[in-house]
């Protein structure tokens, strides 16, 4: 039987989820003889070169290409699970959808006490960027998602848990400990 | 035909990256550009929160140095409670900040080694399909 493929991603997260997939320390060994990793900054993969069975997602939509990404990871993984506050709520990155993106955009470029350079009163408008969205969208409302593991970061046994369960097959025990929020 | 490679995404960052190279008739490279493609708007939305968030709010700036961010709004902090720019710490807190300081650097070092350079220089080969990167 061939490996399972997992593929990850970071959208709008801060690669905080990703670094706590690395925090199962020696077992990303055991991991790399259980699963084939596909796309995934942590292979440096950047596109799907075959179907995946587990595509992890970290960090909510707050631009187009978030969005793009998200729908690529839907149509080539059998199962997505949304890793942590921010693809599964928005997280932090949505505390900014009580706030107009403009005010947000002017205070970081160009009313922010911080702001020395931009004499011009430029705003980032380059082909290259994306375009940003009204608000900070968590994953499921943009796709399905199949699994939700919390955390801000979720802890490290607990994705090594999850993980070993969806490729055994196993039922996940969750001990109370394991479910922590920050 | 001028030609344009892009690198997408730069993966051995946070702060989301893309690297454009851009390249004339002739192949000779002009520009390379390197785009920060995401915008998540901390500036804004930390104001107005309770002063004492802030170190744990901007920890999520980025996971992978997020001690750096909570000392650098502790110093803010600091400035803001009074406590001045360093000189109204006590001994003891300073060690504390200098200890996290360096338990940061330690782990951002052997995580950049062994998880982020080590593997592309040793398992390049099996790593990274030849079409990519």
């Amino acid at each position: 039987m061939s490996k399972p493929v997992i593929a990850t991603t970071s959208l709008a997260g801060c690669f905080g989820c990703h670094m706590s997939i690395l925090d199962i320390d020696e077992r990303i060994l055991q991991l790399f003889d259980l699963v084939e990793f596909n796309k995934s900054p942590i292979d440096d993969i950047k596109k799907f070169t075959k179907p995946v069975d587990i595509g992890i997602i970290e960090g909510g939509c707050c631009n187009s290409e978030n969005v793009e990404v998200l729908k690529d990871f839907r149509k080539n993984c059998k199962i997505l699970i949304s890793l942590g506050e921010c693809a599964i709520m928005g997280g932090l990155p949505a505390l900014r959808n009580g706030i107009p993106v403009e005010e947000c955009l002017h205070e970081a470029y160009i009313g922010g006490p911080t702001v020395q350079l931009n004499t011009k009163h430029i705003l980032p408008n380059d082909d290259e960027l994306p375009m940003l969205l009204d608000k900070v969208y968590p994953c499921h409302e943009i796709v399905k998602i199949d699994y939700y593991l919390p955390g801000c970061p979720p802890r490290a046994d607990l994705i090594w848990d999850a993980l070993v369960a969806l490729i055994t097959g196993d039922p996940l025990k969750l001990p109370y400990e394991l479910i922590k929020f920050d | 035909m001028s030609k344009k490679i892009t690198i997408e995404p730069v993966t051995r960052v946070e702060g989301h990256g893309k690297v454009t190279i851009h390249m004339d008739n002739n192949g000779n490279v002009y520009q390379t550009r390197l785009h920060i493609v995401e915008f998540r708007g901390f500036e804004r939305f930390v104001q107005g929160r309770p002063y004492w968030e802030a170190p744990v709010l901007v920890q999520r700036l980025c996971g992978i140095c997020p001690v750096s961010h909570h000392l650098a709004a502790a110093k803010a902090l600091d400035v803001i409670v009074g406590a001045g720019t360093g000189e109204g710490l006590t001994p003891t807190g300073e060690k504390m900040r200098r200890l996290m300081h360096y338990g940061q650097f330690f782990q951002s070092h052997a995580l950049h080694f062994f998880h982020l350079s080590s593997p592309d220089f040793l398992l390049v080969s099996t790593a990274t399909p030849p079409s990519e990167t």
